[in-house]
C-alpha cells in the first residue's frame, strides 16, 4: 500500500514538473512582443527619415530630377547602420518611375516592414509621388 | 499537484495578458498616423511653395487652387489609416486675392506670398484626426538707397537689401539691382566701382557709381530666395550729400 502511494507521489511529481515546463514552453512560444516592437521602431525610423528628407523639399526635388543615386546616398546616410532598404517611387497614377533599384540589398528571410509616404515636389510644376520604403534589420 | 496547476495557470494567464497588450497597436498606430499627417502637411507646404514659385515668375494665380486640388485628390486616394479628407480655403483678405499676394511696390517693400487655410481629417475605427491648419509662405524684400554727388552728374549710390522668409531673415540666391536713368532701367553690376557685399544673414549691400542726370534716383532690387520664389522692390534713393 505504502509502495503504491510512493509510486503515485513520484508519478505526480513527474506530472507536475511536466506541467510546469509545458507552461514555460507555451509562454515562450506566445511572446512576439519584441518582434512587434522592432517593427514599430523600424516604421518610425523609416517615416522620420523620409520626413527629414522632405522637410526642406529636397526629397521631392531629387525625385523630380530622377536623381536616384543621390536619393540612395541620402538613405544610406540617414538610416541606421545594419538597416537594409528598398525604395520604390510611384507617380500620381501609381506607376513605378524609378528605372533603377534604390536599395542596399534586402536580405532574404528577414522581417521586412513597408511604409507608404506621400510626397509633393516644391517646384513650379507640382508633381505628386507615393514612396514605398521597405526596411529590414538583421534579427 | 494542485499548486503546480495553479502556478502554471497563473504563468499562462500572465503571459497571455502581456501578449494581448503587446499586440494592441493603438498607441503605435497613433504614432504612425502622426507621421502620416506630418507627411501630408509637408506635401501641402511643398505644393504651396511650388505654386508661389510659379506665380511669382509670371504664372497664373489659378495654379495655386489647381495644385492644391491635385494634392488633396492624390492624398484622398491613400487609405492607409482611413479615408483622408482635405478641405482648403484660399485667403481673401486685405492684401490677398485667391490666397495670393504679389505686391512689388515703390515704397521699398516687395512681397510675394500665399495664405491658405486647410483642414485635414482622417477617420477610421481606431484613430480620429481633425487638423485645422493655416499655411503662410511669404518672401519679402526691403530695399533702402542713398546717394551722394561727388562731381557733376556722377552719383555714388549705396543700396541695402533685406530678404525675409515668413518674416525671418533669409538668404537670396540671386540679387540684381537696377537704377533708372533717363527713363531707362540699367543694371548696376555693369557700372564702374560696383561692389556687392553679402553679410550672410539676408542683408546685402550694393555700391556703384553711375552717371545720372536726375536728382531723384530710383532703384529696383530683384531677387529669388533659396526656394526659387521671386520678389522685387523699388525705392527712391535719399540724397545724403
Amino acid at each position: 500500500m505504502l509502495n503504491n502511494r510512493g509510486q503515485m507521489r513520484t508519478v505526480e511529481a513527474f506530472l507536475a514538473i511536466l506541467l510546469l515546463f509545458s507552461a514555460f514552453g507555451i509562454t515562450t512560444l506566445i511572446s512576439p512582443a519584441s518582434n512587434v516592437n522592432n517593427n514599430n521602431t523600424l516604421t518610425t525610423i523609416g517615416m522620420q527619415t523620409l520626413v527629414s528628407m522632405n522637410n526642406d523639399g529636397q526629397l521631392g526635388r531629387l525625385i523630380n530630377e530622377k536623381n536616384w543615386t543621390a536619393l540612395a546616398d541620402a538613405l544610406d546616410t540617414l538610416l541606421p547602420l545594419g538597416t537594409s532598404y528598398n525604395l520604390t517611387v510611384y507617380d500620381e497614377n501609381l506607376q513605378t518611375i524609378n528605372n533603377v533599384s534604390i536599395t542596399n540589398g534586402i536580405i532574404p528571410n528577414q522581417n521586412v516592414i513597408s511604409i507608404q509616404y506621400p510626397c509633393a515636389s516644391p517646384t513650379s510644376q507640382s508633381s505628386y509621388y507615393l514612396l514605398r520604403l521597405q526596411l529590414a534589420t538583421a534579427r | 499537484m494542485i499548486a503546480i496547476l495553479v502556478v502554471s495557470l497563473v504563468l499562462l494567464s500572465t503571459q497571455l495578458y502581456i501578449y494581448e497588450v503587446s499586440i494592441s497597436l493603438d498607441g503605435d498606430k497613433a504614432i504612425h498616423v502622426t507621421d502620416f499627417v506630418l507627411a501630408v502637411r509637408l506635401g501641402f507646404k511643398n505644393v504651396v511653395t511650388g505654386s508661389l514659385v510659379n506665380i511669382s515668375t509670371g504664372g497664373d494665380s489659378s495654379i495655386l487652387g489647381a495644385n492644391l486640388e491635385g494634392w488633396a485628390s492624390f492624398v484622398g486616394r491613400l487609405y492607409q489609416f482611413g479615408k483622408p479628407v482635405i478641405n482648403f480655403t484660399l485667403r481673401n483678405a486685405t492684401s490677398y486675392t485667391n490666397g495670393t499676394q504679389i505686391s512689388w511696390g515703390t515704397n521699398g517693400f516687395g512681397v510675394s506670398g500665399v495664405y491658405v487655410d486647410f483642414n485635414f481629417s482622417l477617420a477610421d475605427g481606431q484613430v480620429n484626426v481633425q487638423l485645422p491648419h493655416t499655411l503662410n509662405v511669404t518672401t519679402s524684400l526691403v530695399v533702402e538707397g542713398v546717394y551722394q554727388t561727388p562731381a557733376g552728374n556722377t552719383k555714388w549710390i549705396n543700396v541695402t537689401c533685406y530678404m525675409f522668409n515668413e518674416g525671418n531673415p533669409a538668404l537670396a540666391q540671386n540679387m540684381t539691382i537696377f537704377y533708372e536713368s533717363s527713363s531707362s532701367w540699367l543694371r548696376a553690376d555693369e557700372q564702374s566701382n560696383y561692389s556687392f557685399v553679402d553679410y550672410g544673414d539676408g542683408t546685402y549691400r550694393i555700391s556703384f557709381e553711375a552717371e545720372v542726370l536726375e536728382e531723384s534716383i530710383n532703384v529696383s532690387a530683384q531677387a529669388y530666395d533659396l526656394r526659387g520664389i521671386y520678389v522685387q522692390a523699388n525705392t527712391t534713393c535719399t540724397n545724403i550729400s
